[in-house]
């Protein structure tokens, strides 16, 4: 697992979930979730897990303004994040991917730190950009910041022991923090009063 | 079967024929009648609905189903939940002599599947007829 890159300057913007809809993008507020007593809730997160991650690319030009970040028309001519807006089949690796540690990484709190009543807690959910330096490439990079912050007991994902598949003794559990690890750039974990957690994923990740 | 011969085995009989050993051959048929489970799934397969796939492992456990081709080429999300729950259905029937064979995995599914090296676990088909072919 690389070292996390650091952060050099990230700009939020941050999404409201009562207006949920990609035009209002808010500034200054995180979209904060408390978790009802009835886990059909889950179905509802994961919508917007979903949503959320599928409007990244639409929400990158106001992400690199806000950063002062000039966009790269390279990107846009090819198209490596995909089509914006489309959840459907052929969507690319990036959304796929990032929809997938965000989803993990949230129902890994839901699910193992609340346990074993998540009803009324909280996790919040922001996304920024970010450029990191990198020594290979003269202009750095750029990539998505995700942080979700809880408060339960304290849980540091990046000091788990994973151990790689075994393709003749499949297991059965323990696939979602070890794609955490696959999948991101970066992952950065903090606890001031409650759980911090960092993933970085490149726009031009490799990683899944 | 005496002096009877189907396309596919034309080319044999002839052959036979040639080296002058016999025009006679006799065909023993076994048949072999297994039930394979089939289904297709469709959207997600994550934490949500993987406790319905469970559900169909136990109601084939019950029914003595141990051969499964699972149809996912509609599966547009696999969750770590989802791959959970393929390699509980797949050990089950593997370990009654059965297996669960998955049909058509979505780009992104299966390059997940490659990162935990599960295509050398599972085996992986382009059609269902192409996995229906082996049981």
């Amino acid at each position: 697992m690389p070292q996390p890159p650091e952060i050099q300057q990230v700009s939020y913007l941050q999404l409201q979930l009562k207006a949920w809809n990609w035009s209002q993008v808010m500034t200054g507020t995180r979209l904060e979730v408390t978790i009802p007593a009835r886990l059909e809730f889950l179905t509802f997160l994961c919508a917007v897990v979903r949503e959320y991650c599928a409007g990244l690319p639409h929400l990158l030009p106001a992400l690199e303004a806000k950063a002062g970040l000039a966009s790269d028309p390279k990107r846009v001519a090819t198209g490596s994040l995909g089509q914006p807006g489309v959840t459907k089949p052929g969507y690319s690796h990036f959304v796929y991917s990032t929809e997938l540690i965000l989803q993990e990484a949230t129902l890994n709190i839901i699910r193992h730190g609340y346990n074993p009543s998540a009803e009324g807690q909280t996790v919040a959910l922001q996304v920024g950009i970010s450029w990191f330096p990198d020594p290979e490439t003269p202009f750095g990079r750029r990539g998505f910041v995700i942080e979700l912050t809880d408060s339960a007991p304290r849980f540091d994902p990046t000091q788990v022991n994973l151990s790689d598949p075994d393709p003749l003794e499949p297991r059965e559990s323990g696939y979602g923090v070890y794609l955490i690890h696959k999948l991101t750039d970066g992952l950065d974990y903090r606890y001031e009063g409650g759980n911090q957690l960092r993933m970085v994923k490149y726009l031009d990740s490799f990683r899944g | 079967m005496r002096g009877e011969t189907n396309c596919e085995w034309s080319n044999i009989w002839i052959a036979l024929e040639d080296k002058g050993i016999t025009n006679y051959m006799e065909i023993e048929q076994h048949e072999i009648i297994i039930t394979i489970g089939s289904l297709t799934l469709k959207g997600r397969l994550d934490g949500q609905t993987a406790p319905q796939l469970r559900e169909m492992w136990q109601l084939y456990e019950s029914r003595g189903v141990n051969n499964v081709v699972l149809n996912m080429q509609s599966v547009d999300f696999l969750d770590s939940v989802g791959i959970s729950t393929l390699v509980a259905g797949m050990k089950q029937f593997r370990a009654r002599g059965g297996d669960l064979r998955l049909v058509g995995l979505q780009s992104s599914a299966r390059s997940i599947f490659e990162l935990m090296m599960l295509d050398k676990v599972f085996e992986l088909f382009d059609s269902e007829e192409q996995a229906l072919k082996g049981f």
